[in-house]
């Protein structure tokens, strides 16, 4: 975590490592940069990636999204949903293509991050994601749940960086709630 | 001699070479005193990576001996995380899938497989909570699909 990546205005060096240009004095920044200086690292992230994390309906079954346990956080299941809050449904291999189950593997991992910035408050206490278990409604002999899978763990890289790589299992079943196409369940390492 | 190491010698097992990651995850994480790992598929057998279906493709007879193979593989992740076998302390928990036909119920004997190898290495440290289900499909259509979490020193 934490290598320099370049580019961005220069007081955005604030958080990183190494030497860096003296930033401008507080008084000459804008209101919306004294807003982005206030940010976490990883919020800050999210905003140059141009990621908008969306905003969570309450669990629809007796369960909560995400639970501690010393150092480590279970986030339950979550579901692929759009950013207009519509749940995608199908069969992945018979009416969903791989590449459009790719995307819902993502909308999924959208959903993990918001989940998990509600949970903890700030996502820069993330410190390893140590693991994702997806569930893919698949027809019979699908055999692509990598290349779907990928989908959320590349978000979750480009996110988190070297904390975001992670153990990974996959595996395809018959039904799932609401007809939805994968649901992703993550283990966490925080501080 | 490492204790493991020698059980190993003395069952003639030899750990395979682990595959690479078929996606963008990692073999294992280490958090704590845990080590999470990533699911994994049975060996090729004959030079052939088995591809099918439990209970139309493959037996539970053969479905176990895959299974097994899974538990070398699983064994082999350990040891390249860890260098060295003697630090797991205990096989914690067990996720096994099959991929199976519509109302088939032996996943328990085919996961055995997996089961029966990590007790026969690692003795009384080898026995484990474990869930064993069938599922409609698994990635790259292989018959069996397993992980596992280890608590290690």
């Amino acid at each position: 975590m934490g290598e320099d990546r370049g580019g961005g205005p220069e007081w955005l060096a604030l958080g990183r490592k190494g030497p860096h240009p003296d930033p401008p004095p507080l008084f000459e920044r804008g209101r919306e940069e004294l807003l982005l200086l206030a940010m976490s690292r990883i919020d800050r992230r999210l905003e140059e990636l141009g990621i908008v994390l969306p905003v969570l309906a309450a669990p629809t079954a007796s369960y909560i999204r995400a639970c501690a346990a010393g150092r480590l956080v279970f986030a339950a299941g979550h579901d692929p949903i759009d950013a207009q809050g519509v749940l995608q449904r199908g069969v992945i291999g018979a009416d969903v293509t791989t590449e459009a189950a790719r995307r819902h593997a993502e909308l999924t991992g959208l959903q993990l991050l918001a989940a998990l910035r509600q949970h903890l408050d700030d996502l820069d206490r993330v410190t390893r994601v140590v693991k994702l278990f997806g569930l893919l409604r698949t027809a019979p002999g699908f055999a692509g749940h990598e290349r779907v899978m990928d989908g959320c763990s590349d978000l979750i890289e480009r996110v988190f960086g070297p904390a975001g790589r992670h153990a990974r299992t996959a595996g395809g079943v018959f039904s799932l709630y609401g007809g939805m196409t994968i649901e992703i369940e993550a283990v966490i390492e925080v501080a | 001699m490492a204790m493991i190491e020698e059980r190993l010698k003395k069952l003639g097992i030899e750990l395979p070479k682990v595959p690479a990651p078929a996606g963008n995850y990692v073999h294992a994480v280490q958090t704590g005193n845990l080590l999470f790992l990533a699911g994994k598929g049975p060996l090729e057998v004959a030079g052939k990576r088995p591809i099918g279906i439990v209970g139309k493709d493959f037996t539970v007879e053969e479905a176990y001996k895959f299974a097994r193979t899974v538990g070398l593989v699983l064994i082999a992740v350990m040891r390249q995380e860890l260098n060295d076998l003697d630090r797991v302390v205990r096989i914690v928990k067990v996720l096994g899938m099959v991929n199976a036909v519509p109302g088939f119920g032996d996943q328990p004997k085919v996961i055995n497989g997996c089961s029966d190898l990590f007790v026969e290495v690692f003795g009384d440290r080898g026995r484990h909570a474990r869930s064993a289900v069938g599922m409609g499909s698994l990635p790259s259509n292989i018959p069996v699909e397993i992980e596992a979490i280890a608590e290690i020193v």
